[in-house]
């Protein structure tokens, strides 16, 4: 093994099901310890206590389904791509999948370089929302629409953000962080299903999102409460929350 | 509520993955014509997976053909709201079934805190807690763990007590509960029939009829039972342990893969229930835990590896099993982890592995701070090999140790306390005499070094020598305890820590109640008591209010000797060690006299008779005999108690 080349290749993952419920720090764990299994020669940092070199995708907030997720490892030796995959997959958790690996050129640029915008999917679970929406009538007509033309229109969006303790909380303009937010109507009339042990849930509307990655940005969670008040604090009960995929600066999908 | 609104509910759960199931290594128990059964630890999900019984048993269910275990955890209070106000019940892990619908339930039950627990979970899957007013279509409630060997204060709740180490039978348990051709009156009385296996509802009590207090039992359907034997396996080669273990995907307290090495103590610290119930002593050969280490580490990707036992230097072949795990650990950064060590036996070679293992993890546990009351709690350790230990750990770079104390112990005075502070002061000025570099060869002199010590009361438990001693009031361990932090007020380099004194009150009342404590838990579980392990969730004025109402005092439970010849609750209990010999214990406790480990010494006969697994093990160790009676008599010199 030697310590001094180093090789670098970058994961793509699914992050479902029970795993949407696990910290990003407790992901770290899973993960590692899924490649791990595989004995591939990881690359370790110097010092007292080496760690792997790891580089991950920004954090999912807890109860968001991630569906390209992304890891740069940094091993000894040039891993081969499918049979990495293969070997990944053999043994893991409920909700986790490994998709792609690609090995990187050295002079390939990190991921914090590389993800500057987030694409989301906001899907409702269409029987829920009802409960909450005494007056609508027709399954169809959410308020939508409306809501994300009015979002986009607006110069200025506050958001009350908590404080450490001791200081009072702090107004954010989130509205720089959203690039885009559409409705996506279901015209073919073929219903979105989202995905449940019974595949009875169906929705017809869905929106989807741009927004800023990294440490200036917004919440998918409180855009999910912009986009329906009604729904109160915990919108994650009612609207189905997925991170689709990631932009780099020039807007390619990674 | 349909399977998939009941997880949706759970993404405003503090901690959903608590109820999700879906780990790595979990089982798959889709299998609908399968024998089934559901292991509950009636705790949160992080303490239950933390359990290697649970684990072991979980596993080696799931391994049969025809067979699969699912699990359950008591929920937080934030699920538990959510399903009394829905009407909802508990689900397990697995394939999210209420546990009604399962035909058997087992509860580990680890510690006396968890009765209440046990009772809330029976009643949130809408099972009746009283044993008597189940009916056909219930599940059969079983409990194992070590709280079996005093069951009389649960007695009324559950249908089957497992005594002993509960894989010798489960199979046979879960094979007769899922049989339903026979009536579950005709299931449990079969299951009673097992061994270790105990059926509180097939007894006949004789109480004395003033006091209330027992004095005699007898079994109905077999008369001429006198006792339940616990069940145990002889050989530990044979015993299953898993090699596949479920790997949690968020943290929980004892977050590593585990190896059991060895099970069983040898010591016989007289306070100590897991020193008596857990014997003989039985051990796995080396070649068979390393095979295990490497199946267990590549199946879970574990970075870390715990050899678990009492104590891990019994093992006859420690240092050279933990050196070739260490070679072989090392090169993978995967740390080796010794969770419970004694001092009187740690030899240069061990602290050169516990060398690569994290630094912050060595914890130390003299128990009693004078050489009188460790003789008299049979603590078989000098002054001497404390801080020499101490010295090779401050000498192999460690900065920082914990500390284990108790207080409250029989015969314990108010000089005992001062000399414990007087020990841990000594421990600090050893761990201060610097690391020697390992090239060089010199000491770096003025490192700092600091202590943490935890400080937990004596609980008498049955089964120990100490079983018929009282335990003192919260006020006499609070006059302690004042002792102690006075004497060390200002010291620096110490943190003195300690766990609420009342909830040992409980614990003790519980360990070495009767079958009038009933009542009393299920009042305190009626009045809200749940998740009280957890010290903030721990309200003594319930328990008080409770056995109030019973007419019950704490008096007559923990704070009197129990005289020798009364009937003991839970004698009809028998873990394998004769009363005999905790009686002779009890005696020279009083007069401060040690008993040797019987392996680097003689046999001291404590039940286990010619067939002991313990004398076949001297038999294949190097030890020879007289290196055994030579090692007595150093051992003797160095306590100076030459005869």
């Amino acid at each position: 093994m030697n310590q001094h080349e180093k090789f670098r290749i970058r994961l793509s993952y699914l992050k479902t099901s029970s795993l949407i419920f696990i910290s990003h720090r407790s992901l770290i764990d899973v993960l590692m310890r899924a490649i791990r299994r595989t004995q591939v020669p990881l690359k370790f940092t110097q010092g007292f206590s080496p760690r792997p070199k790891v580089m991950f995708s920004p954090p999912l907030p807890l109860g968001v389904t991630g569906k390209a997720e992304l890891i740069d490892i940094e091993t000894t030796k040039l891993i081969d791509e499918d049979n990495f995959i293969l070997l990944l997959n053999k043994a893991v958790p409920e909700g986790l999948m490994f998709t792609k690996a690609t090995n990187l050129m050295p002079q390939a640029p990190g991921l914090s370089k590389m993800i500057k915008k987030a694409v989301y999917t906001f899907t409702p679970y269409v029987k829920r929302l009802k409960d909450h929406i005494p007056v609508e009538e027709s399954g169809s007509s959410f308020p939508t629409t409306s809501k994300t033309t009015e979002l986009m229109n607006m110069n200025e969006i506050l958001i009350t953000k908590k404080a450490k303790k001791g200081k009072p909380p702090k107004e954010v303009n989130v509205r720089p962080f959203i690039f885009s937010l559409e409705v996506n109507d279901d015209e073919s009339g073929a219903k979105n299903n989202v995905e449940t042990d019974q595949n009875d849930i169906k929705t017809d509307q869905m929106v989807t999102a741009t927004i800023a990655s990294g440490d200036k940005t917004v919440s998918p969670l409180i855009l999910a409460t912009l986009l329906w008040p009604e729904l109160g604090e915990s919108p994650l009960e009612n609207v189905k929350i997925t991170r689709e995929y990631f932009l780099s600066p020039i807007d390619m999908k990674l | 509520m349909r399977k998939d609104e009941y997880l949706r509910i759970l993404t405003s759960m503090e901690k959903p993955y608590r109820y999700t199931g879906g780990e790595l290594n979990a089982a798959d128990c889709s299998d609908t014509n399968a024998k089934k059964m559901v292991i509950v630890f009636p705790d949160t999900y992080e303490i239950g997976m933390s359990h290697v019984g649970v684990r072991i048993l979980y596993h080696l269910i799931n391994a049969q053909k025809d067979m699969y275990c699912e699990r359950a955890f008591h929920p937080w209070t934030d699920l538990e709201d959510v399903l009394r106000k829905s009407n909802e019940p508990l689900r397990t892990l697995e394939t999210q079934t209420p546990l009604k619908e399962l035909p058997l339930i087992g509860f580990s039950l680890a510690y006396e805190m968890l009765y209440a627990n046990m009772l809330n979970i029976l009643d949130l899957s809408n099972i009746a807690v009283e044993a008597i007013d189940r009916d056909e279509n219930d599940p059969i409630i079983i409990t194992g763990g070590p709280c079996s060997y005093n069951p009389e204060p649960i007695a009324s709740f559950v249908d089957i007590v497992v005594v002993g180490e509960a894989e010798e039978v489960i199979c046979e348990i879960v094979n007769i509960a899922n049989d339903k051709s026979i009536s579950r009156r005709d299931r449990i009385i079969a299951i009673g029939h097992l061994k270790g296996c105990y059926n509180p509802s097939d007894t006949k009590l004789t109480t004395d009829e003033k006091s209330g207090k027992l004095t005699g039992l007898s079994f109905i359907s077999e008369p001429e039972k006198t006792q339940i034997d616990k069940v145990y396996g002889k050989d530990l080669n044979k015993s299953w342990f898993p090699c596949n273990p479920i790997v949690p995907n968020a943290e929980i307290i004892h977050d590593r893969a585990n190896l059991e090495i060895h099970r069983g103590c040898i010591h016989g610290c007289r306070f100590c229930q897991a020193g008596y119930i857990y014997r003989p002593l039985r051990t796995r050969k080396t070649e068979k835990l390393l095979n295990m280490a490497d199946e267990i580490l590549t199946s879970t990707g574990y970075e870390d590896l715990g050899l678990v036992s009492l104590n891990s230097v019994d093992h006859p072949d420690i240092v050279n099993l933990s050196t070739i795990l260490d070679k072989k650990l090392h090169s993978k950064r995967i740390s080796l982890g010794f969770p419970s060590l004694r001092l009187d036996a740690i030899s240069s070679e061990l602290v050169d592995v516990l060398g690569h293992t994290k630094k912050n993890n060595i914890t130390v546990a003299p128990e009693a701070g004078s050489q009188r009351l460790r003789d008299l709690i049979n603590k078989n350790l000098t002054e001497e090999q404390i801080l020499n230990s101490i010295k090779t750990f401050s000498e192999g770079g460690w900065q920082k140790m914990k500390l284990y104390f108790m207080i409250g112990l029989p015969g314990e005075t108010d000089e005992d306390i001062v000399e414990m502070a007087e020990l841990i002061r000594k421990i600090v000025k050893t761990g201060k005499l610097g690391k020697i570099d390992p090239e060089t060869g010199k000491l770096q002199k003025g490192r700092p070094f600091k202590v943490t010590v935890n400080v937990s009361s004596f609980v008498a438990k049955s089964h120990t020598p100490f079983q018929w001693s009282k335990m003192d009031t919260e006020e006499t361990l609070k006059a302690r305890m004042h002792i102690l932090l006075s004497q060390l007020s200002g010291h620096k380099a110490v943190t003195i820590k300690w766990r609420d004194f009342d909830l040992g009150l409980i614990e003790g009342m519980l360990a070495r109640g009767d079958r009038r404590l009933g009542p009393v838990i299920k009042k305190v579980w009626k009045d809200g008591g749940r998740l009280e392990s957890w010290s903030d969730r721990f309200e003594f004025a319930r328990w008080e209010k409770a056995l109030k109402s019973e007419n019950l005092t704490l008096d007559e439970y923990i704070f009197r000797d129990i005289d020798k010849d009364e009937t003991l609750a839970w004698q009809h209990i028998h873990c394998g060690v004769s009363v005999d010999y905790l009686k002779k214990e009890y005696e020279k406790a009083k007069d401060e006299e040690c008993t040797k480990n019987c392996f680097t010494n003689n046999c001291s006969n404590c039940g286990f008779g010619k067939d002991c697994p313990v004398l076949e093990l001297k038999k294949n160790s190097d030890l020879t005999e007289d290196e055994v009676i030579e090692n007595e008599v150093t051992e003797e010199k160095m306590n100076g108690e030459v005869e």
